[in-house]
């Protein structure tokens, strides 16, 4: 419960209608797009940097704790407002404030869907690189949250490859800037830092993003392969021969299934695997390097291999990968996405010891990864209606992130940490290590309000004194 | 006595269970678009409807402003993997919660006294037009007399600037329109012989759309009969009141008697249409009006689901070439904005409009981005929640107005009276128009559809 006075006093920067705290308002923003829920005790709808400072500086003065939220599409439960704290929503500050052709770049503010940045660029002939799955509904603000990825960031790198400065909001209210134009800033790699820290270290109200032409021709091939290992294989050894592919996207055959269950993409359904391989670049000397992909493709066994002649064939091949999800969820009511990485050749391994996981906890999965990343995710298919199932499903997604972190890999790929992998930070890093992490959050946030309870595990949480 | 009524919504619980809080309905629900609100979108209605199922919410008026945002438009459905049914959810929750609180006395007796009965609702609409005219609504409005009856009904007054001295039904009787005529054309095996669906918003607000319609159908050949239906029904549906639907549909049923007389039933009214063809679901388990739904639903069109394939197939019914007035080398720009109960997310009528404009001579067509998406009419959700709609018209206006187009064109009466108040407020030289009214202007030589209309529906000169 969040006192009325102190929600007169919120009202009093955002204006009354702009402050939810009735009991059904707040359950809609107790959840995103991960299992657990926490209920908030108000909601702030803010649209002006000022009015982010305002609303902060009232909360940092009452000592409650507060989490930026743009579209809810989180899969770690980064968003949730643990112990009732305050949800201020960033969804209204959706303008692109600037768009800087000569110096390739684009100042955003953070409620802007990562797809209409690409939109917004199309006719002039560039875009924004990043494309996690989620690009229609999802917004830049928690893309640089959550340092999000995507398929062709096997190429372009993940989003903090991609902001070169930041308009923050700290936690005691002030408003700041991180980084800007030039390539190397003075000073220490703020904006880095900020990149990733979900939400923890303060609120970004202004972002600067790189901005690429698109590329003047693209590629793309489909890859049929009887086993997964041949699969793997293939992409190593793509990546040992030096090439770059825009992306070296993976599905297995549940997938495969799936797939062909809802929208009859034309994979083979006896596949154990297929791969789409995106080359993208100039249009001299692409032909070659297909040629070669496809030798690589040879050497390991492929099956079959379909490369898209027109555009309409490219978007073919690429609606089976884009639908993945979306057929896997027809398959049960829920399903959790696991996100671990991997070093790329010990996919095929890791992806055997899941299975033996599912099958254990008699949960089914179906694969999707982005392979050239050695970035897992299995989905894990279950009903949310069961207790018993929620129970098994977060513990199989543990012992999958353990499996990864054994593998030499880490716990998560691009989405996060949120509450849902706090703990599991303690199979990557010794007290030391988040010890050394913690000392940041308590530069910037030594009450710990900002977005409490995330990213870092609770132990260290409580022997640093802060609050959990 | 609250679980037993909750348990009417524990039916859907497989269908809510499915929402796995993903978010890609947000981007295309129009209402989310406007207000930013999670409890105006789907995942947030999904959420609220499933904490009520495991009862870790109560049913109370808190839950409504949630409910009452809905458009019923799929756009959320069409969007969702597991494709989630909301529209359901929604209209589950609205016939739940006025079960538990009763129905507001003014709407009770519009949907059980009003709509079922044609004579009854010429009458209370002539009284209220003629009101209207003699200017003693904005004398009530000044009285607080409106504001007594319903706030809201000032709302109606902006979105219908004036009303029309007489009625299509009166008017078809006046001229002769819609009589069963001498000039039925055979085509095919039998002749065309349609009954003419009045949808009463063409009927009490856009009788010349009506007529256009009518004159377009002769024009084609057919042998037209004004059905003498009342209310479809949809608006008793979308308010959660599905025993009133069911008895309407049965009524309707009734009223137009032995279907064989007719080769099709067609309205220009989208959202008649699509009822129609949703009578079938509706009267699933009544064993007396089963099949003569089915058979209604199966004869149903919408007027450019009628008219796309004889237009295709008929080189002397081809519009002739226009005598243009003003530039005469400069096309016609002509755009569509999709109804949502005709679209792809109800009847799945997409390509025949389309194709229909885009056969008229002297038009360049512009496909309206977003065309797809609701306009904030939704039946009477613009005079509930005028700033909502508001705001989701201003961005289809904005959509219109960046593609140029000379002529807004659609199949919906409660999207032209929208969209004539979108251009209204925008300031646009557009002119909007029913579909029915483009093809005839063009069949009769007149190239500017609608201008020479004292325009309603008309933008800016």
């Amino acid at each position: 419960m969040i006192a009325a006075r102190v929600l007169e006093d919120l009202a009093a920067v955002v204006g009354a209608h702009n402050v939810l705290s009735r009991r059904a308002d707040l359950q809609t923003y107790e959840y995103d797009a991960y299992l657990e829920k926490a209920l908030p005790g108000a909601v702030v709808f803010v649209d002006s940097t000022e009015q982010v400072s305002g609303v902060v500086r009232v909360l940092h003065r009452e000592r409650i704790p507060f989490v930026p939220r743009g579209c809810g599409t989180n899969l770690s439960g980064g968003v949730l407002a643990r112990g009732g704290g305050v949800v201020i929503e960033m969804a209204r500050m959706n303008r692109v404030l600037e768009i800087d052709l000569p110096n390739r770049r684009m100042l955003v503010e953070p409620g802007v869907y990562n797809l209409d940045l690409s939109t917004a660029l199309q006719p002039y002939g560039y875009y924004y690189a990043p494309d996690p799955a989620s690009q229609k509904a999802c917004s830049i603000g928690g893309n640089v949250g959550e340092n999000a990825g995507g398929p062709h960031c096997f190429k372009y790198g993940v989003t903090s490859n991609h902001v070169l400065g930041l308009e923050v909001v700290l936690p005691d209210g002030e408003a700041v800037w991180f980084g800007g134009g030039g390539l190397d800033q003075p000073g220490f790699d703020l904006t880095g830092l900020l990149v990733g820290s979900e939400g923890t270290l303060g609120i970004v109200t202004k972002i600067l993003l790189r901005i690429l032409r698109l590329p003047e021709a693209v590629k793309t091939m489909l890859a049929v392969y009887d086993t997964i290992d041949d699969a793997s294989n293939t992409v190593s050894a793509i990546v040992a021969a030096g090439m770059v592919p825009a992306t070296l996207e993976m599905m297995d055959n549940a997938v495969i299934q799936a797939v062909e269950d809802s929208m009859a993409a034309g994979f083979p359904r006896d596949a154990a695997a297929v791969l789409i391989l995106e080359l993208d670049g100039l249009r001299e000397g692409m032909e070659e390097q297909a040629e070669r992909m496809i030798e690589l493709c040879r050497a390991n066994n492929v099956r079959e291999l379909r490369v898209a002649q027109t555009e309409e064939e490219r978007a073919a091949l690429w609606k089976g990968r884009k639908g993945a999800f979306g057929a896997v969820s027809r398959l049960a009511p829920s399903y959790l996405v696991a996100d671990g990485t991997v070093p790329r050749t010990r996919l095929p391994e890791t992806i055997r010891r899941v299975g033996e996981i599912s099958r254990r906890y008699g949960l089914p999965v179906a694969n999707v990864f982005h392979a050239g990343d050695g970035n897992l995710h299995p989905l894990i298919l279950f009903d949310s209606r069961k207790a018993e199932d929620r129970e098994r499903v977060v513990a199989a997604g543990m012992e999958m992130l353990q499996l990864c972190a054994d593998m030499g890999g880490t716990v998560s790929g691009e989405h996060g940490i949120g509450l849902e992998k706090a703990e599991a930070m303690r199979m990557v890093f010794d007290d030391g290590d988040l010890r050394a992490q913690e000392w940041v959050k308590e530069c910037f946030d030594p009450e710990d309000l900002c977005n409490p309870g995330k990213v870092l595990p609770d132990r260290v949480s409580r022997l640093s004194g802060g609050r959990v | 006595m609250g679980s037993e009524r909750i348990s009417a919504l524990a039916p859907l619980y497989d269908e809510v269970a499915k929402c796995g809080k993903c978010g890609f309905c947000q981007p295309t629900c129009p209402v989310y678009r406007t207000t930013f609100r999670e409890g105006h979108v789907a995942r947030g209605k999904n959420a609220l409807f499933r904490n009520l199922v495991e009862g870790e919410t109560v049913l109370d008026v808190d839950l409504r402003d949630s409910f009452d945002h809905c458009l019923l438009c799929r756009a959320c459905t069409a969007a969702c993997f597991p494709a989630v049914r909301t529209d359901q959810l929604v209209l589950a929750f609205r016939e739940t919660y006025a079960r538990r609180f009763g129905r507001p006395t003014l709407q009770r007796l519009i949907f059980r006294g009003l709509l079922p009965f044609p004579d009854r609702m010429r009458l209370v609409i002539r009284a209220a037009w003629t009101a209207r005219r003699l200017g003693l609504d904005s004398l009530a409005a000044r009285a607080g007399l409106l504001d007594m009856i319903n706030p809201k009904l000032r709302n109606a007054l902006e979105i219908k600037e004036d009303v029309p001295a007489r009625f299509l039904r009166d008017r078809a009787a006046d001229t002769g329109l819609g009589r069963p005529s001498a000039r039925t054309v055979e085509r095919g095996p039998a002749p065309l012989r349609v009954g003419y669906w009045i949808s009463c918003g063409y009927n009490y607000m856009l009788p010349e759309v009506g007529e256009a319609t009518l004159e377009a159908l002769r024009q084609i050949g057919a042998s037209v009969e004004i059905l003498g239906n009342a209310c479809c029904g949809l608006p008793v549906y979308g308010y959660g009141d599905r025993d009133g639907a069911r008895s309407l549909a049965r009524r309707n049923i009734e009223l137009l008697g032995d279907l064989s007389r007719f080769d099709a039933v067609v309205s220009e009214c989208g959202s008649c249409s699509g009822h129609l063809k949703e009578y079938p679901d509706l009267l699933a388990d009544d064993p007396e009006f089963s099949v003569r739904a089915h058979r209604l639903a199966a004869m149903t069109r919408s007027f450019s689901e009628f008219v796309d394939p004889l237009l295709a197939r008929t080189a002397d019914l081809a519009p002739p070439p226009a005598a243009p007035d003003g530039d005469p080398d400069r096309p016609l720009v002509v755009t569509y904005h999709e109804p949502c109960h005709l679209g792809a997310r109800y009847q799945g009528v997409v390509t025949q409009p389309r194709r229909i404009l885009k056969s008229l001579p002297g038009v360049e067509y512009r496909e309206l981005p977003e065309a797809d998406s609701c306009c904030g009419a939704a039946g009477s959700f613009n005079v509930l929640h005028p700033e909502v709609a508001g705001g989701i018209l201003a961005r289809k206006m904005e959509r219109v107005a960046a593609i140029g187009a000379d002529v807004l064109v659609t199949e919906c009466p409660a999207c032209l009276l929208q969209l004539g108040l979108g251009v209204r407020r925008a300031g646009l030289p557009v002119r909007v128009a029913g579909i029915s009214e483009l093809v005839v202007s063009y069949s009769t030589g007149q190239r500017r559809a609608g201008s020479d209309r004292n325009g309603i529906r008309g933008g800016v000169e």
